[in-house]
């Protein structure tokens, strides 16, 4: 389970950062149609701050995914592991 | 500034396919619930314990409430520019309205938005000595239109920049889990800024205040947002300081914007507490200010706390503006009575006199509110009360508080305006003789302001329905020296008001006062007289009309203290009554021969 986890938060990372991208052509047209404007501006800006902490949560939800699989394949080796010795003892 | 070309030539196609692009993104919105089914579930279900798994979902933690909160930022984008985008097409219309008037005039509009008018060119107009005059004035009224409409636009621009850095924050690491939320925060915001300078207040900034109130009273989400940032204390305070400060400025134009932002304070705080629309403020927030209104509110630091004002002396000045909840009313006209009796303390420069032309800020005039905002613009309470029914009973609880509220507040109320001396006229009676020169000279206090002639709209004989007499003040005020009304009321109508009146007896907001035999009689809570008798001589003036309601208000205006105005009115009230008795012949009542004392 914790191995699926793993996978399915590597597809949430990729999620976040498509689904928080979408604005993005509209935006820079906005950005462009408004030019000479506060609002223009501040969009740039408020969208450059956007893409960033998108990409931090892209990131940060990514490394859990890896993680996780590391836990996972961890946790196999150790049991695998163990197993091996206590087989070899008997 | 956003110039004319600027509106004129933008294209908000861009603008809103961004803003439909959150929307859509807010809409289909499925990341939190991906990480809590698809990640933090699986792990929770594994089985994994142990430092490593409180490490792992301490992480996880983190990572679902930054989904949440991109979700709410997502959505606060969205918010802001969706209103950006429609308040900018809003002043587009209005810019291409205003030069499609311009242009219907025969003016012309340059590329910068000035208005030209053309040349006389034909022998008339050449000969027209006002031409150039009457060409100006339209030109200019369309130079007005056209800077509203770019107003309108520099407004949403600015507050739209301010509201998407504030969505965002500036940490590129991390979302906003409080973002702001939409233009209208953004705005609503600006203003409770502006508002709390104070005195500090430039006369620019004041312009702006006024204009965002005028602009966006009627918004709930402006309304609520504004009032709900702000402290009750701390709002009454700042509007305190300010309005103050529109004495001592000696500036007719920071005078003038202090009105306006008053009006709009009024027009905005109606909106914020209408529960009939969301968003609105929340019950708390009006405790709170009936807390603060029972609370002397100091003005600036270090101001003596006995000689500053009440609150709701400064609300007062609010609540003269706007249609009112009576959820919101009812409990803030509580109040103020419980308070009142303290607040005709004059301030330290008073000298505890009635100055005639100037009232010092901290002086507690009397000024009984019998008229409802509404009716300050101009409606008599005599003619609204015409119009009640039985029908409309339940609205009358609204109607009655918003009056509480404004004559209790009243009582005193807060008044910075220098008011000019005026001789005193004093007709030698008035309302069916019933009001003599001395009753007059008395409501007038010493307070040297004149009254217009009497004016009564029947006799009492009873061959109208209604009979109403009324003085006003002159200059006009919007409440009555004196106002006296007669009703001819049916069966249905006199037991609904006499239960009603009965049951505010009963629960101390109203007194009950002794007129004679076959009369009912109260003393309201905003010191109006209403007596209910029955007269059934055969002759009424209308069908069913067999009973007779009889009301005395007024007289606010003057620094009469309100115990002597009450029982004045206590006096004129059983002469009318005794009056229209003797007229009608009225076989079940026999009226006093001296008014009740009206308790102090």
């Amino acid at each position: 389970m914790i191995r699926q986890a793993g996978t399915n938060a590597g597809a949430l990372r990729e999620s976040v950062r498509t689904e928080c991208a979408q604005p993005s052509a509209h935006v820079t047209s906005a950005v462009s149609s408004l030019a000479g404007w506060n609002l223009s501006t501040a969009l740039n800006t408020a969208w450059s701050v956007w893409s960033g902490q998108a990409h931090t949560l892209g990131e940060a939800v990514g490394t859990i995914g890896k993680n996780l699989h590391t836990t996972a394949q961890n946790y196999d080796s150790t049991e695998t592991a163990i197993h091996s010795q206590f087989a070899q003892q008997r | 500034m956003v110039t004319y070309t600027q509106l004129q030539k933008v294209d908000l196609a861009a603008l809103s396919a961004a803003a439909g692009d959150f929307e859509k993104m807010v809409r289909s919105w499925d990341l939190s619930t991906k990480m809590q089914n698809e990640v933090i579930g699986p792990v929770q279900q594994s089985g994994w314990t142990g430092p490593s798994s409180e490490s792992a979902a301490t992480a996880l933690t983190q990572a679902r409430d930054q989904i949440r909160a991109a979700f709410e930022e997502a959505s606060a984008i969205a918010r802001t520019l969706r209103d950006a985008h429609d308040e900018f097409a809003a002043a587009k219309k209005d810019l291409q309205v205003a030069v499609q008037h311009a242009t219907e005039k025969g003016l012309t509009v340059a590329d910068d938005g000035s208005v030209h008018w053309p040349p006389a060119t034909d022998a008339a107009d050449k000969h027209d000595l006002d031409y150039a005059e009457t060409q100006r004035a339209s030109a200019q009224a369309s130079a007005q239109e056209i800077g509203k409409a770019l107003d309108r636009a520099t407004e949403a621009d600015s507050a739209a920049a301010l509201a998407l850095a504030m969505d965002t924050g500036n940490d590129t690491k991390s979302f906003n889990s409080n973002p702001l939320g939409s233009v209208a925060d953004a705005e609503a915001k600006q203003a409770a800024q502006i508002l709390s300078l104070g005195s500090a207040a430039s006369d620019t900034q004041l312009a702006q205040l006024q204009a965002l109130l005028q602009h966006h009273s009627g918004d709930p989400r402006f309304a609520t947002a504004f009032y709900g940032g702000q402290d009750p204390g701390t709002f009454l305070a700042s509007y305190g300081a300010l309005a103050q400060s529109g004495d001592f400025a000696g500036s007719p134009l920071r005078k003038d914007a202090i009105k306006g932002i008053q009006e709009g304070l009024g027009l905005t705080l109606a909106t914020a507490t209408n529960t009939g629309q969301q968003p609105h403020l929340p019950p708390d927030w009006g405790d709170r200010l009936r807390r603060a209104g029972s609370r002397h509110i100091q003005l600036a630091p270090g101001a003596d706390y006995d000689s500053s004002p009440y609150g709701y002396q400064i609300l007062g000045n609010v609540l003269k503006h706007g249609n009112y909840d009576a959820a919101f009313l009812k409990p803030i006209a509580e109040r103020p009575s419980r308070t009142r009796s303290v607040t005709r303390r004059p301030g330290p420069a008073s000298n505890g006199t009635t100055s005639t032309t100037w009232a010092p800020p901290w002086k507690a005039r009397s000024r009984a509110r019998s008229a409802t905002a509404s009716e300050s613009h101009g409606r008599s309470p005599i003619r609204r009360r015409r119009t009640e029914t039985v029908r409309r009973y339940s609205g009358r609880l609204a109607v009655a508080a918003m009056a509480t509220v404004l004559v209790l507040i009243g009582g005193g109320l807060w008044w910075w305006w220098p008011q000019p001396s005026k001789p005193a006229v004093v007709p030698a009676s008035a309302c069916w003789g019933l009001v003599t020169s001395d009753d007059l000279r008395t409501l007038m206090h010493d307070d040297g302001k004149a009254v217009k002639a009497p004016y009564s709209s029947a006799d009492l004989s009873g061959r109208s329905v209604k009979a109403e007499c009324e003085v006003e003040w002159e200059p006009g005020e919007p409440h009555h020296v004196v106002e006296i009304g007669v009703d001819q009321i049916e069966e249905d109508y006199y037991r609904a008001t006499r239960n009603h009146e009965t049951e505010l007896a009963g629960t101390g907001q109203n007194t009950v006062l002794d007129f004679g035999a076959g009369v009912d009689g109260w003393l309201q809570p905003f010191g109006s007289l209403l007596l209910l008798l029955r007269c059934d001589n055969g002759r009424p003036a209308g069908p069913g009309r067999v009973y007779r309601q009889i009301y005395v208000s007024g007289g606010g205006d003057s620094g009469l203290p309100e115990r002597e105005r009450t029982q004045l009115f206590a006096d004129v009230a059983r002469r009318t009554a005794a009056e229209v008795v003797r007229q009608e012949g009225c076989p079940d009542v026999r009226i006093a021969e001296r008014a009740p004392v009206v308790a102090g």
